[in-house]
């Protein structure tokens, strides 16, 4: 596994600098004391720079397959392995709760993806956010493996924490290419599906489903957000 | 627009793509926007090289630029782009050779501080140029005094002309004689007051430029400079062969700017800025956690006992609730100090210690709520708590919270009441939040600017923080420092002014004390009168200089613009070891104050009182708050003191800015960096510095500032 952070502003080594005057504190967060901001700010800035410099050691290839069956033998609920190409990160993961068609899984890093009936609704924790995804349209068409043309709405937040929202059109299409696949001890088959969507300023993206005779997710490759990119989710268990 | 500014957007791009929707639909059809500055003037101002154009920055950015001249000429600037079409500068400059001293002695630099504001009234069009007019130098001793009507016009995608008419400094080449008189520039001015009468006024000058963007990266400037540099040619020995300026300007990234001048046929000199535009962060989301999902309560059927409400009869259940739920709070860097609970209703009064967005505090706290309340109870309202004190009540309907998770968050908001805290009697304490201490040991430097000697001087040592809170509201605290080395006490202690009482001109005399010194020592006690009526009450050591007893009373309704304070100090001027001892002098002082939210981040502040050398007088206070928490802003205060008793500087003013560490590192924290640079301290208009005054503790819980950064309640 690893996480890296493509982007390291200025700003960030800035504060950095302070890194040189250690500080140490007790009891709560002293908001406003300068002192304890200092070493506040030594503290947690020399985390995320240790964090992002030498994040967990990552293994020279990662091994989805191997890593998901372990996850299989050491965990009881639905798991699926995912792999960013933003950041590259790359893990299985564990739901951590369920509201109706929404499941939130967790890394092991306390970062999270919310996926809605297999469509990426949220994350959070990796610093460029999806918010929110209204996704019931396109779900609709997806899973039950017709084609057409519906509206999808992603929502971030921009450096205002304003939350921004991208209107996009989506084609869905079916293929009608059978997929089959073994991972982590099963075989898994579906129809693709493909979903190209359009957007303002440009902005297309494609992202690509594989849809089992009963209209689930089984795998998929899904647009986050301009910064993170494309991730990749397979199901390890549904 | 030109190459650069295409290259920069291109990078915004990936951020913006959502924001260009928003910006569009807001837009009327027609309007253009202002012209983007490539590359600033060597006064930090959008311009060629000394000549301004009528171009902007981007809204909002916050910049430090340093122009130098191969004769030693300095001009340092912080600048701010204070709304889409007004740009504004403060300078700390050093002219050689032009500081009078007495008779017969030699003429020394002139340091000096000055104040710049521009105005874009119009935008570029089809056929018309943009156009603006500008103050420079428009408060203080004048050596820069000018004042400029230009237009800006794109020629073709890369080329850009400017033309422009200037008086005062900038009508001193190439002049007319205008209308009015403008007085001499007088070399024992004290300055610092507005120099109205004379804009606009006597002589005038045409001034011309070119800019092109030559790559994505470089642009060339070319300008006919209407600036005859009077002063500096007449005293020092500035030699002016030629009105035309060159330079090239060179921006490696989107922060960064590097410029050469070439200029008047004699000088070289170059420029160094760091641009910092606020509304872009580094990681507009955030590195915190992911917060804990919603938990929907199970059909009636598979809960009858929770859905019934007959828990609510069991003595035994609040307590067991009341403690998941501060145990998981807790977790999340915040404090359950109270909570009532009842068959369909919870209140819980929280304190965040972690986030500096209340909206996402709340938003979690609501979440973490789904996981702990029996399924009868649908409403729950989350309470912020600041030094005992509840802030605003934010109620819910939990059937809400289970639908819209993973929605828009303003969706949310529709449905989500914002309201005065009611009287709970209902509230239980959670056992053991009291008492609290914390504790700091930490490095800390102090810094004096502006003494022409030594023009930066730092202090650095190390400081001791405490904070005791033996009950809700009831806060002690101290802070200690030693100094380890330093120069700010080598700075000259300021004479006092005749007739004035020294209230601030001898801080100097405060940094000399070699020991360990108390900064602060205080306890402090707060508590709300009414539903909207909130009090404070101070004694001790509250800074350097003063220590005493304050007390402060607050109207802040939770969903109003307007609040209203009133506040009166008795203080005594602290001996200078800065121990327990006290010197002779002292004083009531005291405001009344408004503060109003003008919307979208605008935020006026009005003191009327008493100051500390026994002036009366009233502070104007404008500021931007930027919903991520950075806060720019600039105030000033007159008082009865005359101009000529208060000294050098007329009357007191300055800027300030926040920047707050979440938005620098990514990392949940309520704390910032914090600055206030004045130019120039007397004794006129001083206000003591009380911590923790009641609109700091209030706000950021309350009406706007909730709705302004509403994005992050999911976060």
């Amino acid at each position: 596994m690893s996480t890296r952070f493509p982007i390291l502003r200025p700003a960030l080594v800035a504060a950095g600098a302070v890194l040189a005057l250690a500080g140490c504190s007790g009891g709560d967060q002293m908001g406003n004391s300068r002192g304890a901001y200092l070493g506040g700010l030594s503290k947690q800035v020399a985390k995320d720079i240790t964090s992002i410099g030498k994040a967990k050691p990552a293994p020279a290839k990662p091994d989805p397959e191997a890593e998901s069956r372990s996850a299989l033998g050491l965990n009881k609920g639905p798991l699926v392995y995912i792999s960013m190409e933003g950041n590259g990160y790359a893990s299985v993961i564990g739901m951590a709760g369920e509201n109706g068609a929404m499941r939130t899984y967790y890394t092991p890093y306390k970062q999270s993806i919310v996926l809605r009936n297999g469509l990426v609704a949220a994350t959070r924790g990796f610093g460029f956010d999806m918010e929110s995804a209204d996704t019931a349209s396109v779900e609709s068409l997806i899973r039950s493996r017709r084609s057409g043309t519906a509206p999808k709405v992603i929502r971030y937040l921009d450096g205002l924490s304003l939350e921004r929202p991208i209107p996009l059109s989506c084609q869905v299409s079916n293929t009608g290419k059978t997929v089959s696949y073994p991972f982590a001890g099963t075989t898994w088959s579906g129809i693709q599906m493909v979903e190209h969507c359009t957007g303002i300023a440009g902005l297309k993206l494609d992202n690509s489903y594989v849809v089992s005779a009963a209209g689930a997710i089984v795998s998929s490759r899904q647009w986050v957000t301009p910064q993170l990119g494309y991730m990749t989710i397979q199901t390890v268990r549904p | 627009m030109t190459v650069g500014q295409k290259s920069r957007r291109k990078r915004r791009l990936a951020r913006t793509i959502g924001a260009v929707s928003l910006t569009l639909a807001a837009v009327p059809a027609g309007h253009a926007d202002p012209l983007l500055n490539q590359a600033r003037n060597t006064y930090g101002m959008p311009g060629l090289i000394d000549m301004p154009t009528a171009e902007t920055r981007t809204d909002g950015e916050f910049a430090v630029s340093m122009t130098r001249l191969d004769d030693n000429t300095q001009r340092n600037q912080i600048t701010f782009q204070i709304t889409p079409r007004i740009s504004a500068a403060f300078r700390y400059s050093r002219v050689p050779g032009l500081q009078y001293n007495a008779p017969g002695e030699a003429w020394t630099a002139l340091y000096d501080r000055s104040f710049d504001v521009q105005w874009t009234f119009l935008d570029e069009g089809q056929y018309l140029p943009s156009m603006a007019v500008g103050l420079r130098d428009f408060v203080g001793t004048g050596i820069y005094s000018g004042e400029y009507l230009v237009a800006t016009k794109s020629l073709t995608e890369k080329l850009r002309a400017t033309a422009g008419i200037g008086w005062g400094r900038l009508g001193t080449f190439g002049e007319h004689s205008g209308w009015g008189t403008r007085p001499a520039y007088d070399f024992s001015s004290t300055g610092g007051q507005l120099n109205g009468t004379s804009w606009f006024k006597g002589n005038y000058a045409p001034f011309f430029g070119l800019s092109y963007a030559l790559t994505e990266k470089w642009t060339l400037k070319a300008e006919y400079s209407s600036d005859d540099y009077p002063r500096e040619k007449k005293y020092d020995d500035f030699d002016r062969k030629s009105p035309f300026n060159f330079a090239a300007a060179y921006s490696p990234n989107e922060f960064v700017d590097l410029q050469m001048f070439y200029m008047y046929g004699t000088r070289v000199g170059f420029q160094f800025s760091i641009n910092i535009d606020p509304k872009s962060a580094p990681f507009p989301s955030g590195l915190e956690t992911a917060p804990l999902p919603v938990k929907p309560r199970p059909a009636y059927a598979a809960d009858p006992d929770g859905w019934s409400g007959t828990w609510a009869s069991d003595p035994t259940a609040q307590p067991a609730i009341q403690t998941a739920l501060a145990d998981a709070l807790k977790k999340d860097g915040q404090i359950l100090e109270s909570m009532s609970l009842s068959k369909d209703r919870a209140e819980l009064r929280i304190r965040n210690n972690r986030y500096l967005s209340t909206p996402e505090a709340v938003g979690r706290a609501v979440r973490i709520a789904t996981r702990a309340l029996p399924s009868s109870v649908e409403t729950i309202v989350i309470t912020p708590v600041n030094k005992g004190m509840p802030l605003a009540a934010l109620t819910f309907r939990r059937s809400d919270v289970e639908k819209l998770e993973n929605t828009s968050s303003y969706d949310m908001l529709a449905r989500t009441g914002v309201g005065d805290t009611g009287r709970d009697p209902a509230q239980v304490p959670t056992p053991g939040v009291y008492p609290r201490y914390s504790w700091a040991l930490g490095p800390y430097t102090a810094v004096s600017l502006f003494d022409p000697d030594q023009p930066l001087r730092l202090d650095v040592g190390a400081e001791l923080a405490g904070r005791f809170e033996a009950a809700p509201g009831v806060v002690f605290s101290g802070v200690l420092r030693q100094k380890a080395f330093g120069d700010v006490g080598d700075g000259t202690a300021a004479d006092p002014t005749g007739g004035v009482p020294q209230v601030r001109t001898d801080t100097t005399l405060y940094s000399r004390y070699p020991g360990t010194t108390i900064r602060q020592m205080q306890g402090a006690y707060y508590a709300k009168a009414s539903d909207d009526i909130y009090l404070r009450a101070t004694a001790g050591l509250f800074e350097q200089m003063y220590g005493g007893v304050s007390g402060e009373m607050l109207w802040k309704p939770a969903d109003s613009r307007l609040a209203l304070g009133l506040e009166t100090d008795w203080v005594k001027k602290r001996d200078y070891n800065q121990r327990f001892d006290f010197q002779s002098y002292s004083t009531v002082t005291g405001h009344a104050s408004a503060y109003y939210d003008l919307s979208n981040g605008y935020l006026a502040e009005l003191d009327v009182g008493r100051y500390l050398a026994k002036d009366w007088g009233a502070t104007m206070q404008l500021s931007r708050v930027f919903s991520n928490g950075w806060k720019v802003g600039a105030f000033a205060t007159k008082t009865d003191i005359s101009a000529s008793d208060f000294g050098e500087g007329s009357f007191d003013k300055g800027i300030f800015f926040s920047i707050p560490l979440s938005w620098a590192s990514g990392t949940p924290s309520t704390s910032s960096i914090d600055s206030t640079i004045r130019p120039l301290t007397r004794d006129g208009g001083q206000k003591v510095y009380v911590d923790g005054r009641l609109y700091s503790v209030v706000s950021p819980a309350q009406g706007g500032q909730i709705y302004d950064d509403w994005g992050r309640f999911w976060r």
